[in-house]
């Protein structure tokens, strides 16, 4: 097999190996929950494995139960780069009596990418920054409060200002 | 009425998760990595795929989110990180790669390990031609580049192919 059309032939004849039994498994769990209707956000892709995907990313109180979460009796200080959103009263489409009271969202820390950007003539640099939304759920029946914390990643551009 | 779409994603990803996997496998390190490559694509293809009904996404959407995923993976590491993930890469391959019905046939070893070694441009254009199916104008809606700028990526590596195939035989030969 020399000529081209002959490699193309035979590269047919290669077939791509499939996807693992855990893998095929952890995917089909994946759509399962994207089906059921539970939120999943990804800004960019986590610097962490993503193998953790599956629950790292999902919303929800189902997932909130299955995350790293602490329940315990909230502070009542703020950190200054906390931008706290609008208290909200509303019933979550869970079976459990979780009131959401409160979500707030902050940047918990910011590197410097190795890459630049222009836009308009203004140089922009990419930053990694690692973001926590935060929920404050109640559970109605025992009152208490839990706080999920959701650590993303992003690229952000940001304009250059200094050199 | 809306239709639960799970079945459907599930039986489109039945079908192209080995070719999506193999497309991942040029922006990952292992095999484990570029399923989870795949699995992170899922996630934002379902994203996109909102606003059609949940509808299966096609074949070059997939890739170029794969592709974006990859792209912004290796964008956060360094150069040296880069070279020894090649090298692991590299020595990985070999167990993935080929049909075990085919791991006999010297020539499709060889032609394997030539595809190995072609740049990351001209082997993504043969895994989406080959193994994904696509036309030259998917591939390129994929790719972000002109059709005729993947069309000749795809003619060089299958030239680059055959050469390095004939050289294999000559050397082969010479060496008997």
């Amino acid at each position: 097999m020399e000529s081209p059309e002959d490699i193309e032939k035979a590269l047919a004849r290669l077939m791509p190996s499939a996807i693992s039994e855990k893998g095929q498994r952890s995917m089909e769990d994946l759509i399962d929950s994207l089906a059921a209707g539970e939120t999943v956000a990804v800004e960019l892709p986590s610097v962490k494995k993503p193998s953790h995907l599956p629950w790292f990313g999902l919303g929800g109180i189902g997932a909130a139960a299955a995350a790293v979460v602490v329940a315990f009796s909230l502070p009542q200080g703020k950190s200054p780069a906390v931008v706290e959103n609008a208290p909200v009263r509303e019933n979550l489409p869970s079976k459990a009596d979780v009131v959401l009271i409160g979500s707030s969202e902050f940047v918990e820390d910011a590197v410097p990418e190795d890459w630049m950007s222009e836009t308009d003539g203004v140089p922009h640099q990419a930053w990694r920054v690692r973001v926590v939304d935060q929920e404050r759920l109640r559970d109605v029946e025992t009152g208490y409060e839990v706080l999920v914390s959701r650590p993303r990643e992003e690229v952000r551009l940001m304009p250059v200002t200094s050199f | 009425m809306k239709s639960c779409p799970s079945a459907e994603w599930k039986a489109w990803l039945a079908e192209n998760g080995p070719r999506l996997l193999l497309f991942a496998r040029g922006w990952a390190p292992s095999r484990e990595d570029a399923q989870d490559l795949v699995q992170e694509a899922i996630v934002r293809l379902w994203n996109y795929q909102q606003d059609k009904g949940s509808a299966v996404p096609d074949l070059p959407l997939a890739f170029s989110t794969i592709r974006f995923c990859g792209l912004n993976h290796h964008r956060s590491e360094s150069r040296r990180r880069k070279r020894e993930e090649s090298i692991i890469y590299l020595n990985d391959f070999t167990d993935v790669w080929l049909d075990p019905s085919v791991e006999d046939d010297e020539d499709a070893v060889r032609l394997r390990d030539a595809v190995q070694k072609l740049s990351s441009k001209l082997r993504e254009v043969v895994t989406m031609k080959i193994w994904g199916g696509l036309t030259f104008a998917q591939i390129s809606e994929a790719l972000a580049i002109s059709q005729n700028t993947a069309a000749s990526r795809y003619r060089y590596a299958l030239e680059q192919l055959a050469q390095d195939m004939r050289r294999l035989k000559e050397e082969r030969h010479g060496i008997a």
